[in-house]
């Protein structure tokens, strides 16, 4: 599996996804939810994207998410990028991502 | 369609017995064995290799999470869901590597356990969400690990990789010395080289370094 190119969402594999200052997390059990912090709403995350919201520290590679959980998960590899876009995607449009290149 | 089959594999007949009536009943599989070793779980699966084996760390046989690679080298399509007694990230990832397909703890509620059999049963994977992040970070930490190794140990000379790989196998200095057919002096020059270009400070450090780049088979 390469993981070269520019998958869609203006990511790509060297992006370094980082959480804002003013994103705000709340873990209840295995719920993640995250707010811009002043926002009354929290956004209730589905699993892979909570996940992928621990790695977005502003050093980790977009690359190195995808090896990772393509090691993880038995899904096609395709899939798998495709969902971590999309997370991050919606992360960013919410304010709480800032990408790093 | 016949229902799936399990093995269940743990130390304490009451939580074999619950988990026998969870699965059956909210799962549709059927359990032809609950066994408290792993070597019962091998004999079993002579006769009959099940679509499943759920088996908790800590049992007896072949340790903890080698049981995982017991089972795949014995049935290869034969899934294997591990139970943890805890939350324990190197466990769960001493299960992963050794071949489970998924990984959940005994404290899990009946129908998260329920849930796990049904995924790893579907072809998926299964990780406790709330783990899944500590997961990624570790395969993230240690590829970040063998990377760095492995630049260290291309800095070394095709001679004091041949040095480097006789230490990693216990030989002392006079051994290199007669293997290489080069003079202890020779050998003790090329060990100060190694150590140097991997930035260690010990041989046993170096050792370390060698078995992260992958040059010695683990």
């Amino acid at each position: 599996m390469t993981t070269t190119g520019r998958p869609a969402g203006g990511l790509d594999d060297d992006s370094r996804p980082r959480r804002t200052a003013t994103a705000e997390t709340r873990r209840e059990g295995d719920l993640v939810s995250v707010r811009v912090r002043g926002e009354r709403s929290w956004h209730q995350l589905n699993p892979t994207a909570g996940a992928l919201w621990e790695l977005c520290d502003g050093a980790t590679a977009l690359r190195e998410m995808f090896t990772a959980a393509e090691e993880a998960f038995d899904a096609p590899p395709e899939v798998i990028r495709a969902e971590i876009v999309t997370a991050l995607g919606d992360l960013r449009s919410a304010g709480l991502l800032v990408i790093l290149d | 369609m016949s229902p799936p089959t399990v093995i269940l594999a743990d130390e304490e007949p009451l939580f074999r017995s619950a988990l026998r009536v969870a699965l059956e009943a909210e799962a549709g599989c059927q359990v032809v064995a609950d066994v408290d070793s792993v070597d019962k779980v091998l004999q079993c699966m002579a006769v009959q290799a099940p679509d499943l084996v759920v088996l908790s760390i800590g049992l007896t046989g072949p340790g903890g999470s080698a049981a995982a690679s017991s089972v795949k080298a014995a049935a290869a399509h034969t899934r294997v869901l591990v139970l943890g007694r805890d939350e324990d990230r190197s466990v769960m990832v001493a299960a992963f590597e050794t071949g489970a397909d998924g990984f959940t703890t005994r404290a899990s509620g009946l129908d998260d356990l329920v849930q796990a059999v049904a995924s790893v049963l579907g072809g998926h994977s299964w990780v406790p969400p709330h783990l899944l992040g500590g997961l990624l970070r570790h395969l993230i930490d240690r590829r970040r690990q063998r990377a760095e190794a492995e630049e260290r140990v291309a800095r070394l000379s095709r001679r004091e990789r041949e040095v480097l790989v006789l230490l990693c196998g216990g030989h002392n200095h006079e051994e290199i010395s007669q293997r290489l057919v080069i003079s202890p002096q020779t050998v003790r020059t090329h060990i100060q080289n190694v150590l140097t270009k991997l930035e260690v400070h010990s041989r046993l450090a170096a050792t370390v370094v060698a078995y992260e780049a992958g040059l010695m088979a683990a």
